[in-house]
């Protein structure tokens, strides 16, 4: 059997996913994750295990297709993308909420009074469209790729739906989280093949990170 | 939208493959399907669309996302179809005075879903698989078992293992555990996307006595020591059923000297409620999705013709098995050598007759008149590219009524063959 690939995710997670996987013995200890965030792919000499940094929107695309064996990334991307993983474990850090939140000046307090036809403005637009969908309300949705709580600030959307852990951001641009969609923190996802075929190495790592 | 960048594209999801790729694909399927046709099972062909009610009625809501769907003259809805099992059952139901059971059944076919785009997968492949209709004893769960390992096995691919789980078990153990239809759904929605942190916490919130048996059935994966540990968990009967039935088609498996090529996983079931027995899928390293899968329905049939007829098959994505065999570097293609003739126009009727005596014995026999080619270029001394088709390994050039020109590139020979008088045995001269 070769070796492991796994992909980590890129940014504000990187760190702490590291440490926890160094303390899982998987990544050997002194590999230093400052120098590492600069290169695309790179090889654990100690532990033989390869790794690729993406941004966490793209893990679950790597390990979908077998590009990677294992990944890790929070929930909220794994439910957006709907895509054919195994989500074996929960790193329980990177906690975050994907709220509804709405300016403070709309004086909205419920999701029953958002009136028909809101623009939403969010990066997760499938979470999106099923929440409101589910909820009955019939929004129109606007896709962007980041600073979604631009878009209430200079009209482009009613409301917004976005992640947030602290509610600082919300706070800053008066926006008041009004619903909770999904709660979310960082996960272990696996190739359906890779699960088979790595099936021991996975398992003891899972074992290992429970612990 | 402007439709005008439609014109030279094909359909999203959908593919077409040029020659070469072309002929590799067709081999793979016919030395898979000689595979089936050793084992007895006979072709059977069904329309390319099917009526949404019909396949619903065999296949549940579960697909209907993934469909293809539109609208006859008539108003009904047809649909392109998915898969096989479900036509095939259909077909065989409503024919079953014409039939004999048990029936051996294969395919061949392109089927068609819709999915998402940015899954990079196509909306339209290729499937080949069997049935083996009427029969419900375990000897035809290892016989399809066996036949899926053994066609693998002949295209030449390595490295790769089928997984066998048993819907009985977890069924056994939720109603064991008296869970209700909602739970059910949700249980077996947790297992069939293997989303072990969404299981755990759901039977956290279980109020149910035993619940933790549930979180324990996907870690029952391995090889037969398996089944004595899941045997183990439960006294209830239908489980303890499934078990006993997964011990006896390992022993047929290991009669047949293949139990190095399964393993057995109680976590997989496939889908919702199609499957009601063993079920199984086919996967290798080099390839991130499964190249086979399939399992036993008993009530398939049922639902068309209101008389239980049990019934177990399996589909493999033959592009899929291709791409495996290629990055295995395994694929076996016997690329036939091509015998070109080339005449001048009053030799035609020479030429005719040449490819006539070579295309008897199967060889494959280009012709084409002088006019095309360069007279120098066919002359040309050994070694020089004369610019022919590719594949081509012998070129008969009719240079007048008389001589004919042989050349062998794959032996690097030429001679010259009179053709006055009876000639036809001199071509097959060494």
């Amino acid at each position: 059997m070769g070796e492991i690939i796994t992909a980590l995710p890129k940014g504000r997670l990187m760190g702490v996913v590291v440490d926890i996987l160094k303390e899982a013995g998987f990544i050997s200890r002194d590999l230093n994750i400052e120098e590492l965030s600069r290169k695309l792919v790179f090889k654990d000499e100690e532990t033989g295990n390869s790794f690729l940094l993406a941004k966490p929107k793209d893990v679950p695309v790597y390990v979908e297709h077998g590009a990677a064996d294992i990944g890790i990334t929070g929930k909220d991307v794994i439910l957006e993308h709907g895509k054919r993983i195994y989500e074996l474990a929960d790193l329980e850090v990177g906690y975050c909420q994907l709220v509804v939140a709405v300016p403070e000046e709309k004086g909205i307090k419920k999701l029953e009074e958002i009136p028909e036809y809101s623009r939403v403005a969010t990066s997760y637009p499938n979470i999106t469209r099923e929440f409101f969908q589910q909820k009955g309300i019939q929004v129109e949705i606007i896709h962007l790729y980041g600073s979604v709580e631009l878009a209430p600030l200079v009209d482009l959307a009613d409301l917004i739906v976005d992640i947030t852990s602290t509610g600082t951001t919300l706070r800053k641009n008066r926006l008041i989280p009004i619903a909770t969609i999904t709660e979310s923190t960082s996960r272990l996802i696996v190739n359906s093949v890779s699960y088979k075929t790595r099936y021991d190495f996975i398992n003891g790592l899972m074992a290992r990170l429970k612990k | 939208m402007n439709k005008k960048n439609n014109i030279l594209k094909s359909p999203t999801g959908m593919k077409a493959y040029l020659p070469q790729v072309a002929l590799e694909l067709k081999e793979l399927e016919e030395g898979i399907i000689k595979s089936f046709s050793l084992w007895g099972y006979q072709p059977i062909l069904t329309p390319t669309v099917e009526y949404l009610e019909a396949l619903k009625l065999g296949m549940g809501d579960a697909l209907e996302k993934g469909l293809y769907k539109f609208i006859d003259y008539e108003g009904n809805i047809l649909v392109l179809r998915p898969e096989m099992t479900a036509p095939i059952a259909r077909t065989i139901a409503t024919n079953l005075n014409e039939l004999d059971l048990p029936l051996r059944l294969s395919y061949s076919a392109s089927v068609f879903r819709y999915e998402e785009p940015q899954a990079g997968k196509n909306r339209e492949f290729y499937q080949l698989g069997v049935e083996l209709i009427g029969v419900e004893d375990c000897a035809a769960d290892a016989e399809a078992i066996i036949l899926a390992i053994e066609s693998l096995k002949k295209t030449g691919l390595a490295d790769f293992n089928l997984d066998i789980g048993h819907v009985g078990f977890l069924n056994g153990i939720i109603a064991e555990l008296g869970l209700n239809a909602e739970m059910e759904y949700a249980i077996k929605t947790y297992f069939n996307k293997k989303d072990l942190v969404g299981l755990n916490n759901y039977l956290a919130e279980l109020e149910v006595e035993g619940r933790e048996l549930l979180g324990e059935i996907p870690l029952l994966r391995g090889s037969v020591e398996v089944l004595e540990k899941a045997s183990q968990l439960t006294n209830n009967q239908v489980a303890q059923a499934a078990i006993a039935n997964l011990y006896q088609i390992y022993s047929f498996v290991a009669d047949y000297g293949l139990q190095d090529y399964i393993t057995f996983d109680l976590g997989l079931i496939r889908g919702f409620d199609y499957y009601t027995g063993v079920v199984f899928e086919g996967f290798t390293g080099d390839l991130g999705y499964n190249l086979c899968g399939g399992g036993r329905y008993d009530h398939l049939l049922e639902r068309y013709s209101g008389v239980e007829i049990p019934a177990i098959g399996f589909a493999l994505g033959l592009e899929r098995i291709y791409l495996a065999l290629k990055r295995q570097k395994r694929f076996r293609g016997q690329k036939a050598g091509k015998n070109l003739i080339i005449y001048k126009e009053d030799s035609a009727r020479l030429a005719f007759k040449l490819a006539g005596i070579l295309r008897e014995q199967d060889l494959v026999t280009i012709i084409s008149p002088l006019a095309l080619y360069k007279e120098e270029a066919l002359l040309a001394a050994k070694g020089q590219d004369p610019a022919l088709p590719e594949g081509v390994e012998q070129v008969f050039y009719l240079k007048d009524e008389r001589t004919l020109l042989v050349k062998d590139f794959l032996q690097e020979r030429e001679r010259i063959i009179n053709i006055e008088g009876t000639w036809e045995e001199k071509i097959w001269e060494k």
